[in-house]
């Protein structure tokens, strides 16, 4: 496949097969570690990226570049996907079936490289941010942990860390937005 | 890339390839159908306007009434499958797609069940009338009788000389099945389900966004602007109209003139005569076909806020005569079923609307 100028908006909105390629080839990496981070399980992560790229085949006619960016388009389905699994307790294979798609058994390579994928996701989050910034976001959105737990072991107030985790999200984001 | 991913984009790439192939009918299927009854015999059309003048009489259906009303309310709101597509009622039944197992479902009218499943071995829509049920896929039209629930005929769509019918819809036009796609259309026979005669489009460099009969003509709306008219039974050119609604992508014809939808959720009803637009309304971000049911149009529309409604338009004016906000998202066709309108949904869910 030759490099493109192409926008991910327009790759999305274009009806050919080929355009949807080159779309998941800009995002398949970026989506498999978004779900390995949250399920830490890489078959599952699997899944739940078949099922998201499946159903986003099927519904793109309903994308519509003036509402938003494909790449957030694409990662609305996969919370939803996400979410969905969470409360099964597995991933559903709808649009997969619908689509004609057979489930993927994986190879350790694949599973290797799956889980270096979700760490990697965490490492670039946290990349470029200040000390205390990069301490109180690790602790709030990789461990989960509330903000009166991290206040008490940082010996420091509640509403410091929410700072801390809120401005270095920002930062996160920001550097999110320029790279796409 | 690793071997599940390389895996994954050589599926999505035959899924995208397929979807390509679909071309014309996916089209037409991402346009959800609503439909009433198809002109059925004589009798049957009979008994239906003796039904009407009762109901109206006693003021119980009001769906192509004239006069201000209240928006119709949703009694019943139930799941059925994962994925639904066209409904469509007729043989005493009502008919839907399970697209997610390409079934036709027969729902019993009455308590909205399942009590049979067809398989019809491919995406496809449903429409009952003439006697039958049909089901049309990508290439073939199927029979299906009412009385056993099992396939009486398949026949393969292709006009004389073997070209290959990319079929757009399959309609009932006074008591006559006709399948209409791209290149023309095919006049079934009701008993059998074979091909009785065919009439082809002038065929052009580029597709036509969408084609669709009505009484004696056939429709192409064009993708540089223009609504042709040609006579069905003979596909002679008969009229041509420009298309004054930037970006229209579908058109129900009405005694009124024709009415376009866009993919932005405008609404536009044109002049018969000139193309001129007599009115234009934007409900929202998308909006379904109409349903014509006098000089009444029902429209499904979504806003940006995710909300979705059914609109009732005055035909005449454009004027919203009432909107009812539905509790699913998302419509996959509609259908009138006694004093009812159901709505199928493509998350697989049937809602019930009733004055």
């Amino acid at each position: 496949m030759q490099p493109t100028s192409r926008t991910d908006e327009d790759l999305l909105s274009a009806r050919d097969a080929a355009s949807f390629e080159l779309f998941y080839v800009h995002h398949v990496d970026a989506l498999l570690g978004f779900f390995a981070r949250r399920t830490n399980d890489p078959e599952l992560a699997a899944d739940l990226t078949s099922e998201t790229f499946a159903a986003a085949l099927a519904g793109r006619h309903r994308y519509k570049p003036y509402a938003g960016a494909a790449s957030a388009w694409l990662f609305g389905i996969a919370a939803r996907k996400l979410a969905d699994a969470q409360r099964r307790g597995y991933a559903e294979r709808r649009m997969c079936r619908r689509l004609g798609m057979e489930r993927i058994e994986l190879t350790d390579a694949d599973i290797a490289r799956i889980q270096s994928l979700g760490e990697r996701s965490v490492d670039s989050l946290l990349e470029g941010l200040a000390g205390p910034q990069r301490e109180a976001v690790k602790a709030h959105v990789i461990e989960e942990r509330a903000y009166g737990d991290i206040a008490r072991e940082l010996q420091t107030s509640e509403a410091v860390v929410r700072k801390r985790v809120s401005r270095g999200l920002a930062t996160a984001r920001g550097r999110m937005g320029r790279r796409r | 890339m690793s071997n599940f991913e390389t895996q994954l984009r050589l599926q999505l790439r035959e899924a995208a390839q397929r979807e390509e192939r679909r071309g014309a009918f996916a089209r037409r299927a991402a346009h959800a159908r609503l439909s009433f009854p198809a002109a059925p015999m004589v009798a049957a059309a009979t008994l239906a306007v003796a039904l009407l003048v009762a109901i109206v009489v006693v003021g119980g259906l009001r769906w192509g009434g004239d006069e201000p009303v209240t928006a119709p309310r949703v009694v019943a709101d139930v799941a059925l499958a994962d994925n639904l597509g066209a409904i469509s009622s007729g043989s005493g039944a009502v008919w839907t797609v399970d697209t997610a197992t390409n079934q036709i479902l027969r729902l019993d009218p009455r308590t909205r069940r399942v009590q049979a499943r067809v398989g019809i071995g491919g995406p496809g829509t449903v429409m009952a009338g003439a006697g039958a049920v049909w089901a049309l896929t990508a290439r073939r039209l199927l029979r299906i009788d009412p009385a056993t629930n099992r396939i009486t005929a398949r026949t393969t769509l292709r006009l004389p000389g073997g070209t290959p019918l990319s079929p757009f819809d399959v309609q009932i036009l006074g008591g006559v099945p006709w399948v209409v796609g791209l290149e023309g259309a095919l006049r079934i026979n009701a008993r059998d389900g074979r091909i009785e005669a065919a009439t082809r489009l002038p065929q052009s460099e580029t597709e036509p966004f969408f084609v669709v009969a009505n009484d004696d003509s056939l429709w192409v709306l064009t993708r540089d602007e223009r609504l042709e008219r040609y006579a069905l039974a003979t596909g002679r050119p008969e009229a041509e109209l420009p298309v004054r609604l930037p970006g229209a992508t579908a058109v129900r014809p009405t005694p009124d003139g024709p009415v376009f939808i866009t993919r932005e959720g405008e609404i536009a009803r044109a002049d018969a005569g000139d193309g001129r637009l007599a009115w234009r309304r934007k409900l929202g971000t998308s909006v379904s076909l109409p349903l014509l049911r006098g000089s009444t149009l029902w429209v499904h529309a979504s806003d940006a806020r995710g909300r979705d409604r059914l609109v009732e338009l005055d035909l005449a004016s454009g004027e919203v005569r009432s909107s009812a906000t539905l509790p699913q998202f998302g419509i996959a066709g509609g259908a009138l079923v006694g004093r009812q309108l159901w709505i199928t949904t493509p998350g697989g869910r049937l809602m019930v609307l009733q004055r």
